[in-house]
């Protein structure tokens, strides 16, 4: 990896095409390197602090 | 569904030849009412992704006129295309066969990627491909693009958007 983080240039890409066949959501799926859901409450959360 | 208004730029940045690039992603509206806005960052694109949906025949029918509204409005003829069929986790409500896409990718000296951007299918190696295709083709011919010192000031950003 590139240590020195200068970005050395810069590349332009559009995506064009008919509204709703998923544009947003293929750059969206492209640029967020990380999802996750936390399927969790938050009543659950401070039942299980109060249980321990 | 997400709707677009208008243009927004999305940013990603990788390492191609031990060298940092940032991606700029200009994402578009896809309705006609912004088509003068679209049209106008044409010119300023590297590369351009034109996509249609794989149970959305109409979507394909307009490719040719998405193709002919670059052609029209981008004046460097070895610009890179793709075309992306999205949605092909909707197999079964197939509207578009995979060798009319193949014609008409040949037509336009493109290639074409079908894609599911709710299964991740395909996502990552389309935009490396066009990302690659830049590289190999225009980039390393004009020996870089221009760049503007505004660049470097988010490189650690990922999913900025800077509208």
């Amino acid at each position: 990896m590139n240590t020195n983080n200068k970005i050395f240039d810069r590349f332009s890409v559009m995506i064009i095409g008919d509204e709703k066949v998923g544009k947003s959501s293929l750059i969206e799926r492209y640029t967020i390197i990380f999802t996750f859901k936390l399927d969790i409450s938050i009543e659950s959360i401070l039942t299980n602090e109060k249980e321990l | 569904m997400i709707t677009n208004k208008g243009v927004e730029c999305f940013e990603k940045t990788i390492e191609i030849d031990n060298k940092l690039i940032l991606i700029k992603i200009w994402d578009t509206a896809g309705q006609e009412k912004f088509a003068t806005i679209t049209k106008s960052y044409y010119q300023r694109a590297h590369g351009i992704i034109v996509t249609c949906a794989l149970n959305n025949r109409k979507s394909f029918v307009n490719l040719k006129n998405w193709l002919y509204s670059i052609k029209d409005n981008n004046t460097n003829d070895n610009l890179p295309i793709l075309i992306v069929v999205n949605k092909c986790d909707l197999e079964e409500t197939r509207e578009i066969r995979k060798d009319e896409v193949q014609c008409l990718a040949k037509e336009w000296n493109a290639d074409f990627f079908e894609t599911s951007a709710k299964d991740g299918i395909n996502v990552d190696e389309a935009f490396d491909y066009i990302i690659n295709k830049i590289y190999n083709t225009t980039y390393k011919k004009s020996e870089g693009f221009k760049i503007d010192e505004t660049a470097n000031e988010d490189n650690q950003s990922k999913n900025n958007c800077c509208k």
